[in-house]
């Protein structure tokens, strides 16, 4: 079971790519909570911008130029 | 999606919409998920942990993708781990997480030999990844983390260097003594 130096490096990094080939194949990637995540996160955002908006002279449409 | 699809995309994120940054989002981590999942395993001991700290580590990045200035594949990568650090570093300090030192080699050996149908294990692979999981077993602690981080994770010296406040060659010097070490061990 003697390996080189060189040998021993590669099958090192075998081992990551091993990992990386099983975790495909058998792991949540967790697409769906990042988007979930970030839907909610723009939400609290349009959020305070309303809020804020509003809060200048009650009408969101007419300062955001929608009026 | 080879290096430069990926910078592309991720430099198109910038400017993208909401509805936009969704639909790529799950490209992207198909990229940087598996390569990061590894690197939660070297933050802590506890898997469950780790798990954890991945899905925050996703949720930090895309939440701030569009502030990222580089623009390698290595700078993206640099900066995703850097970002799992810091959940972790939160971690450590709210839940007193245990932090990577043993690596679980039991758990990882477990889930590396996995049945892959698309990627099968020969006898012959299955003999070399039980000789690299030795050689992390054989390594003393602070040697273990060097190695998997280098080798397994894929973290460069430059990143290693300045994890650990030292210079470039000494990290470099001190990965190849513990893999010598390691290899005399198992020999």
């Amino acid at each position: 079971m003697k390996k080189t130096h060189e040998e021993a490096e590669q099958l090192l990094r075998d081992l990551g790519q091993r990992f990386n080939s099983v975790i495909r194949l058998t792991l949540d990637d967790k697409s769906e909570v990042v988007q979930a995540a970030l839907r909610q996160q723009a939400k609290q955002e349009e959020e305070v911008i309303r809020k804020f908006v509003t809060s200048l002279d009650g009408s969101p449409k007419r300062i955001l130029g929608k009026g | 999606m080879n290096d430069d699809s990926l910078m592309e995309l991720v430099k198109a994120y910038k400017s993208m919409t909401l509805d936009e940054r969704l639909l790529v989002i799950p490209k992207i981590i198909e990229e940087i998920g598996p390569s990061l999942r590894l690197y939660a395993f070297t933050l802590t001991s506890d898997s469950s942990a780790a798990l954890d700290i991945y899905q925050e580590t996703l949720i930090s990045i895309f939440s701030s993708l569009n502030t990222f200035k580089g623009d390698t594949r290595g700078q993206l990568f640099s900066w995703c781990r850097r970002i799992a650090r810091n959940r972790a570093a939160d971690e450590y300090r709210e839940n007193n997480l245990i932090k990577f030192d043993p690596l679980p080699l039991d758990e990882f050996q477990e889930f590396i030999k996995s049945e892959t149908p698309s990627d099968p294990l020969t006898a012959e692979r299955n003999l070399d990844l039980d000789y690299a999981l030795n050689l992390l077993a054989e390594s003393k602690p602070e040697c273990r983390e060097l190695l998997w981080k280098h080798y397994v994770v894929g973290v460069d010296y430059a990143e290693l260097a300045e994890e650990a406040g030292l210079q470039y060659d000494a990290i470099r010097m001190r990965i190849n003594r513990c893999l010598d070490s390691a290899r005399e061990g198992l020999e």
